[in-house]
């Protein structure tokens, strides 16, 4: 017991600290890291920025951690996941900002969820990007990737989109504003109306008690 | 309320198992804590008893909803307009704290909680500090600011105060655990320190606003003594600069032998004819601190 993590809920103390999430938004997280402070040190910030690893620097020194990350995260994942619920969902990963092709191509928010436990749930990439945006993590303030700019690269699987979900899951590892997550939702309840919708996050990004961190919103 | 099988009726409904709403836990906890009687040892001892329980099973969800509006007006009235809690049970929540004889379930905090995760030592004493016990606090909290320690205190008076200053000068971290609720001080007069640390560095309580709120302050000062604790089992290690017979940094110095938690005691204190404390608490594996060298090579 001592090492599960429940899943908290994005709640009214929380909402405001990701203005692209609505009131009816059904999201949970397991972490929080907070931002613009850069603290490396902290556990959270470690796995966070371990799961971010460039697929382009394969083979450097550190690699490894991104793959020690990814089954960290689905294990704590998994095990704080209701399994009758599981066992009916569709995990959807955000795809990653660069599109496949790209050398920086990111499946880890897939493997992460595929990483979770037996047995293995209904995973499957029903939201493609069509082209590369620029990783909300390296994109200066202001020039973040807007909902709009999101939907115009967004394009539903329809290779996958059968069966017809009965509970679909977002999953992303970090929520910011909640940009992707409110693109993906507009795709995903588009396509499949009526299909109940949430959110799994591994961290969200809290501000600190000071005066820049409104500039991430 | 508080029964298991309702606990496991909301665990099958939804896509996770038990989830942790902060807002209605921190109502729960203050609902907890305007129950008569209610100390950190009884709240422990619910908790204690059934392990995976939430502040939420054992109190109507309208009540803790309310309590929750309550608490968010208040701070907000008192300037506070962001903060946190660390609730067990949930990601980040501290679990060095559950060595604590009492551990706290939540508790609230502002600025960056990662700075908890750096390697922290308290450095404690006497709100009526002599002169030579503040310069002996600075040039401690220097030296452990230079050798990449956070520096832990409780923003009394005296030697608390004077380690927070002389780490934040220093350049370093620091951590205040105070024995108030967020939004309020105490004394008055380190309401600029207590700000200064939220935004930059970290504060913490485990005070419940609401409970504070309603009783006198002869009630409210037994949170001081209290918060002693959760330093202690926050850090490494104490370090005692200077204290009276009677003082109250000595609930610290319980805690931390209670807690395994290295405990320190300067020099200077064992050289007073008028206490007999650090003798006792050498006799119990506190560590006598001739020169910074002796904290070191402890801390390894």
């Amino acid at each position: 017991m001592v090492d599960e993590i429940r899943l908290s809920l994005i709640d009214e103390s929380s909402r405001d600290d990701h203005s692209r999430l609505t009131a009816d938004d059904n999201c949970y997280y397991l972490f929080e890291y907070t931002s613009h402070r850069g603290y490396s040190f902290s556990s959270t910030n470690q796995l966070i920025a371990n799961l971010k690893k460039k697929p382009s620097t394969a083979g450097h020194q550190g690699y490894h951690y991104k793959g020690r990350a990814i089954a960290d995260c689905g294990l704590h994942l998994g095990r704080a996941l209701n399994p009758d619920w599981l066992s009916q969902a569709t995990l959807v990963p955000v795809p990653g900002s660069k599109a496949q092709g790209h050398p920086d191509h990111d499946d880890r928010i897939e493997q992460i969820c595929r990483a979770m436990r037996q047995p293995p749930p209904d995973v499957r990439t029903l939201v493609v990007q069509t082209q590369s945006t620029a990783a909300s993590h390296e994109a200066a303030d202001g020039e973040r990737v807007t909902v709009e700019e999101l939907l115009a690269v967004y394009q539903i699987n329809e290779a996958l989109a059968a069966p017809v979900p009965r509970a679909i899951a977002i999953v992303d590892d970090v929520l910011t504003a909640g940009t992707h997550y409110r693109a993906m939702h507009i795709v995903l309840s588009a396509r499949f109306p009526n299909v109940p919708i949430t959110g799994l996050f591994i961290a969200r990004r809290v501000f600190p008690d000071d005066d820049f961190g409104l500039e991430d919103l | 309320m508080g029964h298991p099988l309702m606990r496991l009726a909301l665990s099958n409904s939804g896509p996770a198992l038990s989830p942790i709403s902060p807002r209605r836990e921190l109502g729960a906890y203050e609902a907890l804590w305007l129950e008569k009687g209610a100390t950190f040892k009884t709240l422990a001892e619910k908790f204690s008893a059934d392990p995976s329980a939430l502040p939420s099973d054992f109190v109507p969800t309208q009540l803790a909803d309310q309590c929750a509006a309550d608490v968010l007006k208040r701070l907000k009235a008192a300037g506070v307009h962001q903060f946190g809690v660390r609730i067990h049970h949930a990601g980040d929540y501290p679990s060095k704290l559950r060595v604590a004889k009492h551990p706290v379930e939540m508790l609230y905090y502002r600025g960056a909680w990662e700075i908890s995760e750096t390697r922290c030592i308290a450095v404690v004493g006497s709100r009526e500090a002599s002169e030579d016990g503040i310069r002996r606090t600075v040039r401690l909290a220097r030296e452990l600011v230079d050798r990449g320690f956070t520096v832990v205190s409780g923003l009394a008076k005296g030697v608390d105060a004077a380690a927070h200053q002389a780490a934040t000068s220093r350049g370093g971290r620091t951590i205040a655990v105070v024995g108030t609720p967020l939004g309020t001080c105490y004394p008055k007069e380190h309401a600029d320190l207590q700000e200064t640390i939220a935004k930059r560095h970290l504060v913490i309580s485990q005070v419940p606003v609401l409970r504070y709120a309603r009783q006198a302050p002869p009630q409210n000062r037994l949170f001081f003594p209290e918060r002693n604790a959760t330093m202690s089992a926050l850090t490494e290690g104490t370090v005692i600069v200077e204290a009276g017979d009677t003082s109250g940094t000595l609930t610290q110095a319980r805690a931390a032998m209670h807690q395994g938690r290295k405990l320190f005691i300067l020099d200077s204190c064992f050289q007073r004819a008028d206490i007999t404390w650090p003798a006792r608490y050498e006799a119990e594996g506190a560590i006598r601190v001739r020169s910074p060298e002796d904290i070191w090579s402890a801390l390894g």
